[in-house]
């Protein structure tokens, strides 16, 4: 479609604009995407389980008298009980305590991690989208590189590089997760630049800016949204898949990947070690899943009653 | 008619159970296959490439040195008889008529060559460095006809030393005291020993089959000199990268052996009668850098002993022990583990006059304070709050069976030390460990024996030393381990060594931690099974299955 | 489509060529050195070092690498010592192959089966089955379920070989825990895509035919909703990959992932550099097939792709 002459149009001055804007339209459809969102029972359910641990990691590990580093060496492997909720391992470490702590890190290093993508696919992919040519074309291929071995495998490089602790972890995550996104987006902004209030917004002499932040990113938001959710599972994934293979997260600083780890080497005697953090683990995977499914059902236009 | 159908049909399947049955019953009788674990895969045979205890497993059995030692004998060899000059500094070995594998017949060639090949490329060489010009070959500087080993015929090896070793024949009793092949070597150049169609065995066990990662398979070589003794017709070797996976194989019957990882097993093994102790060798220390990192403020206080003793003070071994090891360890409280071999007859343990006087084996938490009270003053302090932070670098690795790291945390945290934590995993712990690296001010580390005799766990603090990223550096300790490795005389050799390891306990800057209890689990089947090298080895050679 | 299958190979080479060059730099960064071990001295890691060439500018080293890679030459392992890299991928892909061809076979004809039937008896107990089945392969990491199944029947219940790969009963465990992500993915994928064509056009058409409902279902429902299922292959034969690491650990299994993780431990730079060249390039031919497929089959896709 070949752009519409400049010329033509007379800009209108500050108050004419602020008479014609719509702002409305954004507010209804978040009112709306909640109000489907809340009848989705598993997606609900997901929230509170959510809500709850963040809760618990915010408060769990103060719920009982031991830090979550404490050895004692006259309490090692107490089996769950009175004393010791979740027991202790083999330094006699409460698990209860270390379960909470282990869900702030793998929690932060998920929603984190999660953003960080979010915002570099965001501004990568928009730039592909919105200049497309050579641009378009050296990011893709770019993408395409990122594709082509699975991102654990350089996730495992970018760590063997850097310092381990959540900072490197993070950083790891967000250099080589952002290419899902940005494919995304550039796809988003590729079909929202044919839309015709698009075009009518252009016609009027929007920026690039403008266009950015008016039409492109409000509208973005949704499927991106849907998105990062997944992000944070894949990311509390790979930093247990990193722990497990000894370049995650490092002592005396615990995440439910070492946990694993650790309960997978005693399970044979100390089963609750491997059980208690894979519980967790998999609930906060479940409910993650069912939030980012009901959200996506609920953002769909199509599926709009 | 249908019941007889099945009755028959019956019949016929009880029979050929039975054929297959007495078919399997006669295979397990005729053949007697040992099954062993290993931690990861060899990657190389070759003695002068990879030494490990991982690679010594299989070299042990496929490989026959001059002489070996088995059940704490020494035993001939390749040599069949040998004799030291009266100096003491001479060996000439006199071979026996034996093959390898290949059908080439083994000379004093070599053996030379071996050696030759060992100082050349070797990390572990330096251990030799007693035999003449043996450092000097490695650092190039003589040629390889001028190393003190030679063959003067194709039946003799002479081995000339830079001075009297007392524990020389127990140092050659290993790998690195078997022949190589030069013509296989300049065939295989550098994948000589990664296959095994590249290595000849001349052992009692000929390396069969290795399908990496996976098994090595040895069978019983029919020209070994002692073949009428040997009673394994076959020895296979799993790789089994986690103990779980180890015991559940030896569970199920699949493996003979089985090394508890903690007291809750070996006192389940216990109660089967199936575990065995023996003498293990080996200390976990920490390791403290005086340097400091070349921070001048820190190098002032790691370079007090007082420092060294607070913390060893607070460090509750048997404790440690006792509840995490659950009984696998005994407290070190000197450098040398008692069970080491001193001269014929006599261990560490019976001759040592420094047992327990130097490092407690219980934290004595009043003492820690008073020792680090000290460190305080000397250093212008008034608290611990104010020492600046130390690098703790530590690892996990296969030489861990417990969190050794998670319990030294722990004694850190209660004396209010300020630790940044270093943790490596596998080779970036070396990296570092060692110079130009040095990058750690304490350091939680180890040392397995080279040979039985305390002089190996002594001898890596020498200033000359390379083997740990810090020295000793005390000029009288130095003195005092060179005047005991001159000295032929054993009862006095023991006093010089005494002298030097009460020494070292008081002021150098190691805490020994513990020293390892060995234990191992053999199924009820395996008889004439030991350990050798102060338990870094097994020795199966003469073992034998009763099923 | 012969400029669209070249135009793709291209790229994939750029890809590769891309991938070996940034591999290679981001390994030389990682501190410490490969030669550094108990009891190595100076002089022995000197001579170390000049035999990997370790010693000469970096430039250098990485032409002469290049150079290598473009005979199909990996080098020698630095820690496996005696080793080529080619040998270690000869010798260790089979095991991985076999595994992983047994998982994406398992994933996929499982994973089809639950869709279709799940997608078939909508809101009927199958139907919740299936979706407890999705929910569980995608949110239990494979390590856990790797871990679970070996002490249920392995420890437990003594009823499959804990590890070790050498008999059809003791590929049962470690085959389960790599496909059921991919499984669960795919199950999802195909009941939506199957829900999505239930009340297409032709498929009214076909019913008011009189086709059998069996006939309705195979022909028309199953073949169309398949198209969508071929794009997220690639992804999930990547999963496999990643999966394979920690499985062939746990039951120890003498494949390439294993030595992956203890390269990466052990900085056995040319192995590390070797085993993800070789990922890469498998992967890449992998969806190079893919797309190769997916434009037989779907004409359009050869002008709107590459």
């Amino acid at each position: 479609m070949s752009e519409l002459p400049q010329e033509m149009f007379i800009p209108l001055d500050r108050a004419e604009k602020a008479g014609l804007k719509t702002e409305t339209e954004t507010i209804a459809f978040w009112s709306d995407v909640w109000r489907r969102f809340r009848r989705n029972k598993a997606g609900m359910a997901g929230v509170i389980i959510i809500i709850l641990f963040v809760l618990l990691a915010l408060i769990g590990p103060s719920l009982v008298p031991y830090t979550f580093n404490k050895i004692d060496l006259h309490s090692t492997y107490i089996h769950p009980g009175r004393a010791h909720w979740f027991g202790t391992d083999l330094l006699g470490r409460d698990i209860w305590a270390q379960l909470w702590i282990g869900a702030r890190v793998s929690l932060l290093i998920g929603v984190v991690s999660a953003l960080s993508q979010m915002v570099i696919g965001t501004i990568v992919g928009s730039i592909s989208g919105i200049y497309g040519g050579k641009v378009d074309m050296i990011i893709m291929r770019a993408v395409d590189i990122l594709i082509a071995v699975p991102f654990l495998i350089w996730v495992s490089l970018f760590m063997l590089v850097l310092k381990p602790g959540i900072q490197s972890i993070i950083l790891a995550f967000s250099i080589t997760e952002w290419k899902g996104m940005a494919r995304l987006v550039r796809g988003e902004v590729l079909r929202l630049k044919e839309t015709e209030y698009v075009l009518a917004s252009k016609g009027m002499g929007a920026s690039t800016w403008r266009l950015m932040t008016k039409h492109f990113f409000p509208n973005l938001l949704p499927v991106v949204t849907v998105s990062m959710t997944f992000q944070v599972t894949s990311a509390i994934f790979g930093e247990a898949f990193l722990s497990y293979i000894g370049l995650g997260i490092q002592p005396p600083l615990t995440s439910w990947g070492v946990l694993i780890a650790a309960g997978i080497n005693e399970m044979r005697y100390y089963t609750y070690m491997l059980f208690i953090p894979a519980i967790f683990i998999s609930l906060t995977m479940l409910s993650l899943q069912l939030i980012g499914d009901s959200l996506r059902d609920a953002t769909d236009p199509k599926l709009r009653q | 008619m249908k019941g007889f159908k099945t009755k028959s049909a019956r019949i016929a399947l009880c029979a050929i159970a039975l054929i297959v049955g007495a078919t399997a019953a006669f295979g397990a009788t005729a053949q007697k296959i040992l099954y062993l674990p290993a931690d990861a895969e060899f990657d190389n045979l070759d003695p002068r490439v990879l030494t490990s205890t991982i690679q010594a497993l299989v070299q042990f059995g496929i490989f026959e040195p001059l002489v070996r030692t088995h059940d704490g004998q020494l035993l001939p060899g390749m040599a069949k008889t040998w004799e030291q000059s009266k100096d003491g500094m001479t060996y000439t070995f006199h071979l026996r008529d034996a093959k390898w594998s290949d059908g080439k017949a083994v000379t004093g060639g070599d053996f030379v060559h071996a050696f030759v090949r060992m100082f050349q490329i070797c990390p572990a060489s330096p251990i030799y460095d007693d035999i003449k010009n043996g450092a000097e070959l490695r650092a190039g500087k003589v040629q390889p006809a001028d190393l003190g080993v030679k063959a003067p015929d194709a039946k003799t090896v002479v081995i000339t030393l830079k001075n009297p070793v007392p524990y020389f024949m127990g140092l050659i009793a290993s790998s690195f005291g078997a022949p190589g092949r030069e013509d296989l070597v300049a065939k295989y150049g550098d994948g000589y020993g990664a296959s095994a169609e590249s290595l000849a065995s001349n052992g009692p066990f000929i390396l069969k089959e290795w399908k990496k990662n996976d098994k090595v398979v040895l069978v019983k070589n029919p020209d070994y000199w002692n073949a009428s003794a040997i009673k394994l017709d076959q020895v296979v070797v799993y790789v089994l990268p986690t103990p779980q996976t180890q015991r559940n194989l030896f569970d199920s019957g699949q493996l003979d052996m089985y090394l508890p990882r903690s007291e809750s097993e070996a006192k389940d093994f216990q109660a089967k009668s199936l575990l065995h102790l023996y003498v293990r060798g080996g200390i976990r220390d920490l390791q403290i850098n005086r340097h400091g990192q070349n921070d001048p403020v820190k190098a002032k206080i790691l370079s007090n002993v007082n420092f060294m003793k607070a913390i060893s003070y607070a460090i509750d071994r048997q404790g440690y022990i006792d509840n995490v090891l659950q009984g696998a360890g005994y407290p070190a409280t000197v450098q040398t583990p008692p069970g080491t071999g001193v001269y014929p007859g006599k261990t560490w343990g019976q001759v040592s006059t420094n047992m327990g006087k130097y490092h407690p084996a219980t934290a004595d938490l009043a003492k820690s304070k008073a020792y680090m009270d000290l460190v305080l003053k000397d250093n212008g302090f008034t608290s611990v709050a104010q020492l600046p932070t130390f690098d703790f670098l530590t690892s996990i690795g296969p030489d861990d069976p417990k969190d050794v790291t998670g319990y030294i945390l722990g004694v850190f945290q209660q004396m209010g030390l300020k630790i940044n934590v270093k943790l490596a995993t596998g080779q970036q712990f070396y990296n570092n460990l060692y110079k130009p690296a040095l990058a750690w001010d304490i350091c939680r580390a180890g040392w397995g024996p080279d040979f039985d005799d305390p002089a190996t766990y002594m001898g890596y603090w020498t200033t000359a030393s390379t083997d740990m990223g810090v020295t000793y550096e005390n000029a009288q300790f130095d003195a005092l381990l060179a005047k005991g490795n001159m000295e032929t005389d054993l009862v006095k050799r023991a006093a010089i060594l005494n002298q030097a390891e009460a020494l070292f306990a008081d002021n150098a800057p190691c805490i020994p931690l513990i020293w390892y209890k060995g234990e191992i689990a053999l199924s009820a089947r395996v008889k004439g099974f030991t350990t050798a090298i102060t338990g870094l080895t097994t020795d199966y050679i003469y073992a034998d299955l009763t099923k | 489509m012969a400029r669209y299958i070249l135009n793709r190979v291209l790229v994939a080479i750029l890809t590769m060529f891309v991938l070996a060059t940034t591999t290679f730099f981001l390994l030389r960064l990682v501190p410490g050195d490969p030669m550094a071990g108990p009891k190595v001295t100076p002089e022995v890691k000197a001579i170390l070092r000049k035999h990997y060439g370790l010693d000469k500018p970096l430039m250098e080293q990485y032409v002469v690498y290049m150079g290598n890679l473009l005979r199909g030459d990996f080098g020698w392992s630095m820690a496996a010592r005696g080793n080529k890299v080619n040998n270690i991928i000869r010798d260790a892909f089979p095991a991985s192959l076999d595994l992983g061809v047994r998982s994406m076979i398992v994933a996929i004809i499982m994973g089809l089966f639950f869709g279709i039937v799940s997608a078939l008896h909508r809101g009927k107990p199958m139907d919740y089955l299936t979706v407890i089945l999705v929910l569980v392969g995608i949110s239990v990491p494979s390590f856990v379920v790797a871990g679970l199944l070996q002490f249920f029947f392995g420890v437990y219940l003594h009823i499959l070989p804990v590890a070790r790969y050498d008999n059809w009963k003791s590929t049962l465990m470690p085959t389960f825990a790599l496909s059921l992500g991919t499984m669960a993915t795919l199950a999802r994928y195909m009941r939506a895509s199957m829900l999505e064509i239930v009340n297409a056009d032709y498929i009214k058409t076909a019913k008011a035919k009189g086709l059998s409902r069996l006939q309705i279902v195979m022909r028309h429902q199953v073949r169309n909703a398949l198209f969508p299922i071929l794009t997220i292959l690639g992804p999930a034969i990547a999963m496999v990959l990643t999966g394979s690491f920690i499985i062939e650990t746990v039951f120890a299994i003498p494949g390439l992932g294993r030595h992956y993780v203890t390269a990466m431990q052990n900085l056995d730079y040319t192995l590390v550099l070797g085993l993800t060249l070789f990922f890469g390039f498998f992967l890449i031919a992998m969806n190079l097939l893919v797309d190769f497929a997916y434009g037989l089959i779907d004409p359009r896709v050869r002008h709107t792709r590459g």
